[in-house]
């Protein structure tokens, strides 16, 4: 049995009410919307354009990176909205100095200026360490500038390492606008060596499913951390409680085995000291 | 000839006496093994483990311990320094043991242990 449908009678409308009633019902629908954006805290975090694996464009154009996937969980766990804000180091800088964003996505050395110049959240969810980086079929050890006299070394450009390399090595060394070259480079076997940071490495390694391997480190691993504004001690806390958090759920592990095949949390170097 | 005052033959002896005691502090100065190396241990489990079954490569180094200084960023000291290192590769399940051409059973096993369970001290 179909029942009738009740159709209500219509309520006779002159146009100032129904002027009135829209003029509400639009304001009521605004309201709406606001108060459920302002149920979500947005934090602005800048990026590094061009820095992969941890921040960069992918071919839509669409920035991506481990970076960007750390910060989506963070912000998840602190419960706010992530605004990214991609731009060069120095405009970055800037803008967390003027307060214009809330903290840099990407890890910064902290080195003894950039000390001066932010604060640091502890404790580092990555561990950045120079290390060689050999062919598959490569079995020789190389842990030392002195292992490599005669033998050719493929570095990245302008930097500190093609210095040190050049000191010790002098003509051997090949330098690379792009360290992925070098990388190639070697794994047709046209270069000994290369030296580069054991976790671009291993990006660049996975990506292109290069024939080469991260072997010996060269240096300690590098101290660094997520910058914020100079004396935000509530933003800070916040950030680093949010990093345990992320740490011991396993979240991170899972963010890391997606970029690198490994969890870079964990230490690669161990010793036994005496005293 | 004068004598010596009895002041200058006090001062001369101590002198004497520190003397010997740096040279004898010097000449017998052991390190003594890291406290996490004098104590029992049970190895982690399986599924615990950082490498469960690693390929380990042992390097014996005539720069060991400015290798290990170097990677580790513990510098040597008279009276403190890095008896031997490791380094692993995750996600090649290799592990490399580094010490200097003389070393102890201890440091060797410090550092295999380093190979399946990865940091597991300061």
């Amino acid at each position: 049995m179909i029942d009738r449908e009740i159709v209500p009678r219509a309520l006779p409308v002159t146009r100032r009410t129904w002027i009135a009633q829209a003029a509400s019902a639009l304001w009521a629908s605004f309201s709406f919307v606001q108060a459920v954006a302002q149920s979500t805290e947005s934090v602005s975090v800048g990026f590094l354009n061009h820095y992969p694996p941890f921040s960069f464009r992918d071919p839509d154009g669409t920035l991506t990176g481990f970076d960007l996937d750390v910060m989506q969980r963070l912000c998840a766990i602190m419960g706010v909205r992530l605004v990214q804000v991609p731009e060069g180091m120095a405009t970055l800088s800037q803008k967390l100095r003027g307060g214009q964003i809330d903290w840099i996505g990407n890890q910064l050395l902290a080195t003894p200026e950039n000390r001066r110049e932010f604060d640091f959240v502890r404790p580092s969810y990555a561990s950045i360490q120079l290390t060689s980086v050999q062919h598959e079929d490569d079995n020789r050890d190389f842990l030392s500038l002195d292992d490599l006299v005669g033998k050719k070394l493929g570095v990245l450009a302008q930097t500190g390492v093609e210095d040190q390399a050049r000191g010790a090595l002098g003509k051997s060394v090949v330098a690379y606008a792009r360290i992925e070259d070098a990388l190639k480079d070697l794994a047709a076997k046209k270069l000994d060596a290369v030296l580069e940071e054991n976790l671009i490495a291993e990006y660049y390694i996975e990506r292109d499913a290069l024939p080469v391997k991260v072997t010996a480190p060269f240096a300690s691993p590098v101290p660094v951390g997520l910058a914020v504004r100079k004396g935000q001690r509530e933003m800070q806390a916040k950030l680093s409680e949010a990093v345990k958090t992320m740490l011991k759920d396993g979240s991170l592990k899972a963010i890391s085995e997606k970029w690198f095949g490994y969890d870079v949390s964990r230490a690669r170097v161990g010793h036994a000291l005496s005293s | 000839m004068r004598a010596p005052s009895k002041r200058s033959t006090v001062r001369t002896l101590a002198s004497m006496a520190l003397g010997c005691l740096v040279m004898a502090l010097t000449a017998c100065q052991t390190f003594q093994p890291p406290a996490v190396d004098q104590v029992r241990f049970t190895p982690a489990a399986l599924p615990k483990r950082n490498i469960p079954e690693p390929k380990i490569k042992y390097l014996v180094r005539q720069d060991g311990y400015e290798y290990c200084a170097r990677i580790t960023g513990i510098p040597v000291t008279p009276t403190s320094r890095p008896m031997a290192c490791a380094f692993w590769n995750t996600r090649r399940k290799e592990c490399t043991i580094v010490t200097p051409v003389e070393t102890g059973y201890n440091y060797l096993g410090h550092e295999l242990r380093h190979c399946f369970e990865g940091g597991f001290h300061d």
